[in-house]
């Protein structure tokens, strides 16, 4: 009886993993401007890194404000490193 | 609770058809949700496949043997980790090992993939979901481990004494895993093909698959090997052996794969070549699970002769159709329009390289097959045995140490004579100090190892050169700096120093085995507890004779002190004679101790208690130990190019040079 009931759940959890997905609305959608976002609640982690380094470094002005208020040289100096970063994002792009 | 294993077998079959179903649609449709569905079948096959895997370990432990395949592979006195390496021992639960990490393998890569590589992973998982079925299915309905016998015998069968030996818990998983790690290489491949994505994103997606297969697969066979020489008692740790052949094939393929790689990620070289070796490295795979599920090998990991065979045999053939349909239809996409090769170049030698393997691999293919072909064909029995295999061997090591020694030395794109003949002086120096002393000490009797040694010096030369050049750059450094710097050439280009390391340990691998093939020495001797013989430059006393015997072991073990001639003590060896319960005859256990020259190795062959005398078959196998220390650097250098590549960074004030000390600690956005 035990075994017939770890069947009965193991056969519903499988057929829950398999019909999510398929039950949602499909994860590649076009906008009504036209421009094509992947909502997709998966984020690829490569473009999140890249975000994030453009977030942290937001302008080289902005973290050459940072750099004169602080006193610590480390944080001075990471602060001037991602200034150049991101003076060189906004080169690329 | 047999039965429950049997469903959940059948469920792990149907997540992974269903997987397949969904992939194909996703891919016609172009739809994400369809894909995801796919994946998550593949995720519902490992999860119904790992409760079956549990359920079989259950019954071992539990010592249910009204199912067949406990009742074969174990009985009430078998220890429990033996009792958990049982699961693999024999077909049915080796199979279902290989769908079950197959389904893990899989999940992985929906996990790791599903963003990286959107384009190829319907595709992909497509692949890896026939293969899970097809592995899954022949688990089902030819080799189901979850059968019952329809009685409950008092005890089982015992698992085969030959296999009751740690080796057994580590062995048979590394190379499992190693050979299902290649079927992720071969799912990409595929999915390039389809989807006409044939630039080298596939070569750079997969290459830690292949390395760690590779990786894995080398450690499978290096413990087989160890396994061997230390249990087994015949001295000697490869033996072309059928199964241990077919096990080399696909790491051969693979080590080629490996280097083309190389060259089309670099240069888009040899795109159909690098496809064409993925192919074959999987279907070298999956014949030698039929190689050994067939029954048509005869061999020490031979299971008997089963219908999974013929299923098997229709998997490779399908995997060669399949292959050689796609590339043909692919190739006029896949015409090498990148410059030719010319001259002495690293990449000529990557190319001579692949001939050599090739070379080699087609005749150990050829060696393996060749006694199954006259069977079938002539249903006569004829065996390909070892002085075939050496004359092919020989060759092949000899131009693999040249080509260990020139790839260091060689540049890419084209060698300029100047530059290499100043880089290749003192390695060709140091392999004619090498020949002539080794033909002066042995008389010049072994032309060939002479040869082989000079040749062996002459690649250690350059690769030690490479590591010097690495840490030195161009200006001498101070000592303290060694270490650092030398860590630092795996942090900043690991493949070349990681595959730099591989190199070595062939080398070393290659003289370990050199010299014990050419001066291993046998001898008999009868003695009595407290008498000594001379063997070669040792004294061995034979110190102790003690027996022991419990519920499920009889044993008598012999101890013998090693000492050097000149006096100095050596250590000591323990080799045993032992009957299990269960067993027929008496096995022995080995005693070696091994020294940097050589492996002092014993066996006890003959014990008589009234007079406390016993013979001892004594060997002396030198440069063993570098055998297992180039293995050691074999592995050790795979896992070292499995690291990813750091930028070197450059710090040019003080306020940078403490930013990259934070970079250095993991901050990585910081560089």
């Amino acid at each position: 009886m035990l075994f017939v009931l770890a069947a009965g759940l193991l056969l519903v959890a499988v057929a829950l993993l398999i019909l999510r997905p398929l039950l949602a609305p499909d994860t590649e959608v076009a906008p009504a401007d036209g421009t094509h976002v992947d909502l997709d609640p998966d984020v690829d982690p490569d473009a999140d890194a890249a975000s994030d380094t453009a977030t942290d470094a937001d302008t080289a002005e902005g973290a050459r404000d940072r750099v004169e208020a602080s006193e610590d040289p480390l944080e001075a100096a990471i602060a001037v490193r991602r200034a150049a970063m991101a003076a060189r994002e906004g080169g690329r792009r | 609770m047999a039965e429950f294993g049997t469903f959940t077998i059948l469920l792990g079959l149907a997540a992974a058809l269903w997987a397949a179903i969904a992939a194909w649609i996703g891919h016609r449709r172009g739809e994400q949700r369809w894909v995801r569905s796919a994946e998550a079948g593949l995720h519902g096959a490992l999860l119904s496949l790992t409760v079956s895997a549990g359920v079989l370990w259950t019954l071992f432990l539990t010592r249910d043997f009204s199912v067949r395949y406990v009742a074969e592979y174990s009985d009430q006195h078998l220890s429990i980790p033996l009792t958990i390496s049982a699961f693999w021992a024999g077909q049915n639960g080796s199979l279902l090992f290989w769908a079950w990490v197959l389904a893990g393998a899989a999940t992985l890569v929906t996990v790791r993939y599903r963003h990286r590589a959107r384009e190829l992973m319907p595709v992909a998982v497509l692949v890896l979901a026939l293969v899970l079925v097809a592995f899954t299915a022949l688990v089902a309905f030819t080799s189901n481990p979850f059968e019952r016998l329809g009685f409950t015998p008092a005890d089982g069968a015992g698992l085969n004494p030959m296999l009751q030996n740690w080796g057994m818990i580590y062995h048979p998983p590394a190379t499992f895993l190693g050979y299902i790690g290649f079927t992720v290489p071969f799912a990409f491949a595929v999915a390039a093909l389809v989807t006409g994505r044939l630039d080298a994103a596939w070569v750079r997606l997969v290459r830690p698959w292949v390395l760690w297969s590779w990786v894995l697969l080398g450690v499978g066979i290096i413990l087989g090997a160890r396994w061997a020489y230390t249990e087994l008692g015949w001295g000697g740790y490869w033996a072309w052996d059928p199964v241990e052949n077919v096990s080399l094939l696909p790491w051969l393929t693979a080590t080629a794969y490996l280097h083309t790689a190389v060259l089309q990620e670099r240069r888009g070289k040899l795109p159909v070549w690098n496809l064409a070796l993925t192919f074959t490295t999987f279907a070298m795979t999956v014949f030698g699970t039929f190689l050994v599920r067939s029954g048509v090998a005869s061999s020490v990991h031979a299971f008997a002769e089963s219908s999974a065979g013929i299923y098997l045999l229709g998997l490779i053939v399908t995997v060669i159709i399949a292959g050689v349909a796609l590339i043909t239809w692919r190739l006029p996409q896949l015409r090498d329009t990148s410059a030719r090769i010319s001259g002495l170049s690293r990449e000529l030698l990557i190319v001579v390289t692949n001939a050599v393997l090739m070379v080699f691999t087609l005749a150990i293919f050829w060696g393996t097959l060749f006694p199954v072909i006259t069977s079938v064909v002539q249903g006569r029995d004829v065996t390909v045995g070892e002085p075939f295999f050496d004359l092919v061997t020989i060759p092949v090591t000899l131009a693999l140490l040249v080509l260990f020694g020139l790839a260091p030395a060689v540049a890419w794109r084209r060698a300029r004579t100047h530059g290499l003949q100043r880089r290749l002086l003192l390695p060709v120096g140091a392999a004619l100090v090498a020949g002539l002393a080794t033909a002066l000490l042995d008389g010049g009797r072994n032309p060939l190892t002479n040869l082989t040694l000079s040749l062996s010096a002459f690649a250690l030369a350059t690769i030690l050169m490479e590591f010097h050049l690495g840490v030195h750059g161009r200006g001498l450094r101070a000592i303290r700096d060694h270490i650092p710097r030398l860590l630092g050439l795996f942090r900043r280009d690991p493949r070349r120093y990681g595959g730099a390391v591989v190199h070595l340990g062939m080398v070393l691998l290659i003289i370990g085995v050199a010299l014990d093939v050419t001066y291993r020495s046998d001898e008999r001797h009868t003695m009595a507890v407290g008498e000594s013989v001379e063997v070669g430059r040792y004294v061995l006393t034979f110190e102790d004779l003690s027996s022991e015997m419990t519920q499920t072991r009889m044993s008598l073990a012999a101890t013998l002190g090693v000492a050097r001639q000149s006096g100095s003590d050596a250590g000591s060896l323990t080799t045993e004679r032992y009957l299990n319960v269960n067993q027929e005859d008496p096995r022995t256990a080995v005693g070696v101790r091994s020294l940097v020259r050589e492996d002092v190795y014993v066996i006890l062959q003959e014990v008589d208690i009234d007079s406390e005398t016993a013979s001892f078959s004594i060997h002396l196998h030198p440069g063993v130990l570098w055998l297992w220390v180039g293995s050691g650097l074999l592995v050790l250098g795979g896992l070292l190019a499995l690291l990813p590549a750091r930028r070197e960074e450059r710090v040019e004030t003080p306020e940078l040079a403490a930013v990259a000390a934070v970079g250095a600690d993991g901050d990585e956005e910081v560089r």
